[in-house]
């Protein structure tokens, strides 16, 4: 009997060697994804632009390097028919596991992008970690400007957006996170914009603030210091500078650390936010001469000066996104979601409403650790 | 059963198969409930766990375990009843593979010869015996728990506590009905309550730690799934897998592998227990030869889930809540009151 | 269906084999010379180095059969000839003669009596003198044995670096004396069995009596004189028949070149097992954990012999799992590759013209084609051996797009890693083999059905009760500071393992 079974595994094996599937995934017959853009077409059908690692064995006729990236721009009713129809092009499956960055197209962006993500939630080779941006163009030409010869785009744009850790003027979001938000209370999120420009005649990537959308959709764009703010707002500014100007000249601040509490109360029935925002930073650069020492109370007012330039960009933020577009990009209803139910439940279909007759209230402290080469005098 | 295995070996195969179940659960089975009610309901589910194998540890407390006894009618039945519950708990493990197989790993391939090969190889497996399997299980015990602290310690990062949901929003009812659901799908009720008067060693405070243990687990992984996904767990049909390739370790990214891995190997060990606690029971009860079940077990199985695999209808009528509960129940503490009554009342019959 | 097949196969078989058969007849010595002699040459002839001589001392008839070649000839002539022919027997009884003959040899040369002719016939064959006397029943065998045989020498297989260098060589009674000086005790025990049915080999059950399983001795006793083959050439051949009778990559018998390590075995109530004409002896039972265990694991600091086994361990599983792992990330987990290495290895794959899985399968081919070719080679032509090794499969390979580098540098890490422990090389070369086809096949989710089948298959030996898998599985927490770690000889020492307390 153990033979017999034994036999049964030996042709369980032989009969899947001889199926052909098991040699079609084979990595040599894929298309390894790097980076997706998506654009919308004005009859709602998509353009999906793939950048995918170049394996073919040529070179230019006049010598000079192959390129290290392909760009396939393909056309589909569904994300999902423009992507698989990449196999028509070379007879190879794309294979999305490596897939760093989807590029949010303009149009696509003001029509509504969740839709377009649907098939990257479904999909099981995407992850969720996947970096999500947008650019103020089509995402294929963003592509086409951004590649060269020796440029994996999708890599450089991943470690740009990477660098929220250490740049507070970056913001960066993944689609687990904007799934999240789109789905919670406030169903409103952020992307970041990105853009591409030409640094003696090689195309770079930079990122260029941040975009906001409601309930999917366009609804409105923060610059740089804007995005400063909206990282402190969402607790995610962690390293980075605030300059500012004071009475002498301008100043700088060098965040080593950051950290935002929000707490969420109420009163007479409307919610009240608070939001302190504790800085430790480094005196970078002082509004004085050169190598001048700097004394306690020059300090204190350097100090002062970083708390209300914080403070009052912050507090125009809010105004920006709670009263004017009554987008809630930081999330803020959550916390009523988590720590006033009831009320949430109550005001569930009028929550943009309700924030924007919430209180808000700001508080920044900077502790001064360092003040760089420099002694108290 | 004439092999007696360890309190301590038996209690690891019953860990990695309550393991299987947490990391291959689907939203669908959670009634709506939030993140925090997920998290919370594992106490539910560890006192309604307590409850129902209360009268089984009663019965083997005083040796009155019918299985023991090769005559008679009622072994006969009981051992059908649990071989039942047994074949169709291995139907759902071994469709449940496949669902994750065809959806997560093999979206393109036809993946009806992966089915072959496990039942094929659990098949094998069961019929070693019991010893082998519970010595691998506590051989794979200790891998599986680090191989999980692994992934869970490089998601801290990646933990966000506004991801959590407040307790009870959508009320109480739902979250017992999920942890009742949740016993519902713990076969491993019905196991202890077929193989307990062949586990030497103490088996209560096995049983005790084994709950407590199993409990903390599955509170820390819906955890880590609550604080990590949030809202999101509810758009994946294997949420543990998808937090799993979350992971990230230097750069070692992807770690769904690893979840893949100790998926696999508690399933392997689950199905290998099913198939051969069936084989053994009928051929103790009836007197066929246990080898010749094992193999029309495995055929069976592979049979019903041949006709599931690749059909996501069929799996859902399958994959019944209701049925898993029915089934639990009866074998669990049903039987065995019923057992103890019948017995009470035949010892006052005859004084 | 099954059955005919097997009928068929069965038929086939007996077409070209003859059944084992021994010759188990007993014929008593007679009382002549003459036709003991006769009887010896019709079982004998022809065979040019018996030499037969008949004698005669005082009207006593005496014979002497011996082998040319395995025997002493000049202690022969100085030792037993002469004084046996110059000696004066008062009486012409052949069983006194025999007697008084006997007792005129000196006690240095061994002397056993035998009843039987073709028990003695066994004995004249392994190199002793036989003798008969007129009028007796009986004949005397004098262990007069000189025979060419190896010198002891540092074993090949097991090179240690600060162990002893002697090894066991093909006598079994040197091997047996290389033993008596580890363990200078009486409780040490040696029983001579005999296995073959033509070749007769002896084969010695050493022992020590004082803590060895009597069960487990009574079953290794009865397993031998059930194994049944023509010639035994060495103790490979016992060992399907000592360990599990389950189809297993595991048998649970433990092999040694080296008289140290057995008598470690020996002192943890092991049973070791020497074959005459070869250098390997047995010993059971045999544990998984001692396969990454070495004699310089005791003899250096317990921190370095712990940081040592793990290293084997790992190696061990590198050399099974790697090249699967490989194929099967190629193949089905794209994700796994790191953001860097993904460029170079989409690259190199593209360029080679066959799926990685048939890659994995042809290099290491080419691997075991050149170990094997590097095993059986002389000597002289080692060198060329290596040097077309490195070209084939070297950088040429990967030249040529026959090959990728990073397959390369698998293969080959694989393959030193599976030198680490030559013992497993077998089992970790198929095992690599079935992880790389199912890997190719079916990606992790093979690979780990396979692998938890392998540990399940692992888990059911246990040929003499104690489970292979201990003391990981039956915990036995107590035998732990022997097994992946160890602990200093200053506890160590204090208590010695007892194998059969490692049961269920």
């Amino acid at each position: 009997m153990r033979k017999a079974v034994m036999i049964l595994i030996a042709l369980i094996c032989v009969g899947t060697a001889v199926n052909r599937n098991a040699f079609k995934s084979d990595i040599s017959n894929r298309d390894v994804v790097q980076g997706v853009g998506i654009d919308i077409n004005n009859d709602g059908s998509y353009t999906v632009t793939l950048e995918t690692i170049n394996t073919e064995n040529y070179s230019n006729a006049d010598g000079a390097a192959k390129p290290v990236m392909n760009l396939r721009t393909l056309n589909g009713k569904t994300v999902s028919a423009a992507i698989k129809s990449a196999y028509s092009i070379d007879g190879k499956t794309p294979v999305l596991s490596q897939n760093r960055v989807i590029v949010i197209g303009k149009e696509l962006a003001e029509k509504g992008i969740l839709p377009s993500l649907d098939f990257f939630i479904r999909d099981a080779e995407n992850y969720p970690t996947v970096q999500i941006a947008a650019v103020e163009e089509k995402a294929s030409d963003f592509f086409k400007n951004a590649s060269s010869e020796s440029t994996v785009v999708s890599r450089n744009i991943e470690k740009i957006l990477l660098t929220s850790d250490d740049d507070m003027a970056v913001s960066s979001i993944t689609l687990c996170e904007l799934m999240n938000r789109s789905k919670s209370a406030g169903h409103s999120f952020y992307v970041p914009i990105i853009e591409t420009f030409k640094e003696k005649d090689r195309p770079e990537i930079k990122s260029k603030g941040t975009v906001v959308f409601k309930e999917g959709k366009y609804s409105c764009s923060l610059n740089e210091e804007e995005t400063v703010s909206l990282n402190f707002l969402c607790n995610k500014a962690r390293r980075g500078s605030v300059d500012f100007n004071t009475d002498s000249g301008a100043a700088a601040i060098s965040i080593i650390k950051s950290k935002t509490v929000r707490s969420a109360d109420y009163s007479a029935d409307k919610p009240v936010f608070n939001i302190k925002i504790e800085i430790d930073a480094d005196i970078a650069e002082s509004d004085t001469d050169a190598g001048y020492n700097l004394s306690k109370s020059e300090i204190s007012s350097l100090k002062g000066y970083g708390e209300e330039k914080v403070k009052a960009d912050v507090e125009k933020l809010i105004q920006k996104l709670y009263s004017d577009k009554k987008a809630d990009a930081a999330g803020l209803s959550r916390l009523i979601y988590i720590h006033y139910p009831d009320l949430f439940r109550k005001n569930e279909k009028n929550l943009s409403g309700i924030m924007t007759e919430s209180q808000y209230s700001v508080e920044v402290e900077i502790c001064v650790r360092r003040i760089g080469q420099d002694y108290v005098s | 059963m004439n092999s007696k295995i360890s309190a301590f070996q038996f209690y690891s195969i019953l860990l990695l198969s309550r393991i299987l179940i947490t990391l291959t659960y689907t939203p669908k089975y959670t009634e709506g409930i939030t993140a925090s009610d997920m998290i919370f309901q594992t106490l539910f589910r560890f006192a309604f766990g307590i409850i129902i194998t209360l009268p089984v540890f009663l019965l083997n407390k005083k040796n009155e375990n019918e299985l023991q006894n090769k005559n008679g009618t009622f072994p006969k039945i009981k051992a059908l009843i649990f071989s039942a519950v047994f074949f169709y708990f291995s139907v759902t493990t071994v469709s449940r593979l496949d669902l994750f197989a065809g959806t997560v790993m093999f979206p393109e391939t036809d993946v009806k010869f992966l089915i072959l090969l496990v039942i094929v190889l659990c098949a094998y497996a069961a019929s070693l015996g019991i010893e082998p399997i519970a010595r691998s299980a506590v051989m794979f015990v200790i891998p599986v728990l680090l191989s999980l602290a692994f992934i869970f310690i490089s998601l801290v990062k990646k933990m966000d506590f506004l991801n959590l949901t407040p307790l009870f929003y959508n009320g109480v009812f739902p979250v017992v009905k999920t942890s009742l659901n949740a016993v519902g799908r713990t076969v491993e009720y019905a196991v202890i309550a077929a193989s307990l008067p062949f586990v030497k060693g103490n088996s209560k405070k096995g049983f005790f730690i084994w709950i407590t243990v199993q409990t903390a687990i599955t509170a820390i992984i819906f955890f880590f799934e609550g604080t990590v996904l949030g809202e999101f767990s509810n758009m994946q049909l294997f949420p543990v897998y998808t937090i799993a390739s979350m992971a990230q370790f230097s750069f070692f990214r992807g770690l769904g592998a690893i979840i893949t891995g100790v998926w696999i190997l508690c399933a392997f060990l689950k199905i290998s227990l099913l198939i051969f606690l069936q084989s053994k029971l009928i051929s103790e009860a009836f007197g066929i030869k246990q080898i010749t079940v094992t193999v029309v077990s495995a055929v069976l199985l592979s049979v019903v889930c041949l006709f599931v695999s690749g059909n996501v209808s069929r799996f859902n009528a399958v994959d019944s809540s209701l049925i898993k509960f029915v089934l639990i129940m009866v074998s669990v503490p049903v039987l065995a009151i019923a057992e103890l009554i019948t017995k009470r009342v035949k010892k006052c019959v005859k004084q | 269906m099954v059955i005919n097949v097997k009928n068929w196969y069965r038929k086939k078989v007996d077409e070209i084999t003859a059944p084992t058969k021994s010759d188990d007849e007993k014929t008593p010595v007679k009382p002549t010379v003459a036709e003991n002699l006769e009887y010896l040459k019709s079982k004998l002839t022809p065979s040019f180095d018996v030499k037969y001589r008949k004698s005669e001392v005082d009207g006593i008839k005496f014979g002497f059969v011996m082998l040319d070649g395995m025997c002493d000839n000049e202690l022969i002539t100085e030792q037993l000839i002469i004084p046996i022919m110059r000696g004066i027997y008062e009486t012409a009884d052949g069983e006194k003669v025999l007697e008084a003959a006997a007792d005129l040899i000196s006690g240095s040369i061994d002397k056993s009596i035998q009843y039987e002719l073709n028990a003695s016939i066994r004995e004249m064959l392994s190199g002793s003198l036989l003798m008969f006397v007129e009028g007796s029943e009986r004949a005397v065998l004098f262990g007069v044995q000189k025979f060419p045989k190896r010198s002891i020498s540092e074993p090949d297989s097991e090179t240690q670096e600060r162990g002893s260098k002697e090894g066991f060589s093909e006598s079994f009674k040197d091997n047996v004396a290389l033993l008596r000086r580890k363990i200078r005790t009486p409780v040490l025990k040696t029983e001579i069995l005999e296995v073959g049915a033509t070749s007769k080999t002896r084969v010695c059950i050493v022992y020590l009596s004082d803590r060895v399983n009597e069960k487990t001795l009574e079953s290794v006793k009865k397993k031998i004189k059930n194994a049944s083959f023509d010639v035994c050439l060495g103790s490979g051949y016992l060992e399907p028949f000592l360990g599990t009778e389950k189809a297993s990559f595991f048998s649970g018998v433990g092999s040694t070149e080296r008289p140290d390590v057995l008598t470690a075995k020996l002192s943890e109530g092991k049973i070791g097992i020497i074959t005459d004409g070869t250098p390997y002896a047995l010993f059971v039972p045999h544990l998984f954990t001692e396969y990454f265990h070495s004699l310089d694991d005791y003899l250096k600091k317990p921190y370095y012999a712990v940081s040592i086994r793990l290293l084997k361990i790992a190696a061990f599983f590198v050399g099974i799992f790697l090249p699967g792992i490989y194929v099967a990330i190629c193949t089905f987990h794209q994700e796994v590759i790191p953001e860097t290495m993904i460029f170079d290895i989409c690259l190199q794959e593209s360029f080679v013209p066959l799926p990685v899985m048939i890659e994995a399968l042809i290099m290491h081919t080419v691997f075991e084609i050149v170990k094997e070719a590097g095993l059986r080679m002389p000597k002289s032509i080692g060198n060329a051996v290596s040097i077309v090794g490195a070209l084939v499969i070297g950088d040429a390979a990967v030249s040529a797009g026959l090959v990728a580098a990073p397959m390369l540098i698998i293969i080959g890490l694989t393959s030193i890693s599976s030198f680490v422990i030559p013992s497993l090389y077998d089992v970790s070369s198929l095992l690599r083999v079935i992880l790389i086809i199912v890997g190719g096949i079916s990606g992790f989710y093979g690979i780990m059905l396979v692998f938890a089948t392998v540990i399940i298959n692992m888990a059911a030996v246990a040929p003499y009760g104690i489970p292979f898998t201990s003391p990981l599985s039956p915990t036995k927490t107590g035998a732990w500071r022997d097994s992946v770690f160890r602990a200093d000889w200053r506890t160590l020492g204090k208590k010695r393992l007892q194998t059969d307390r490692l049961d269920k």
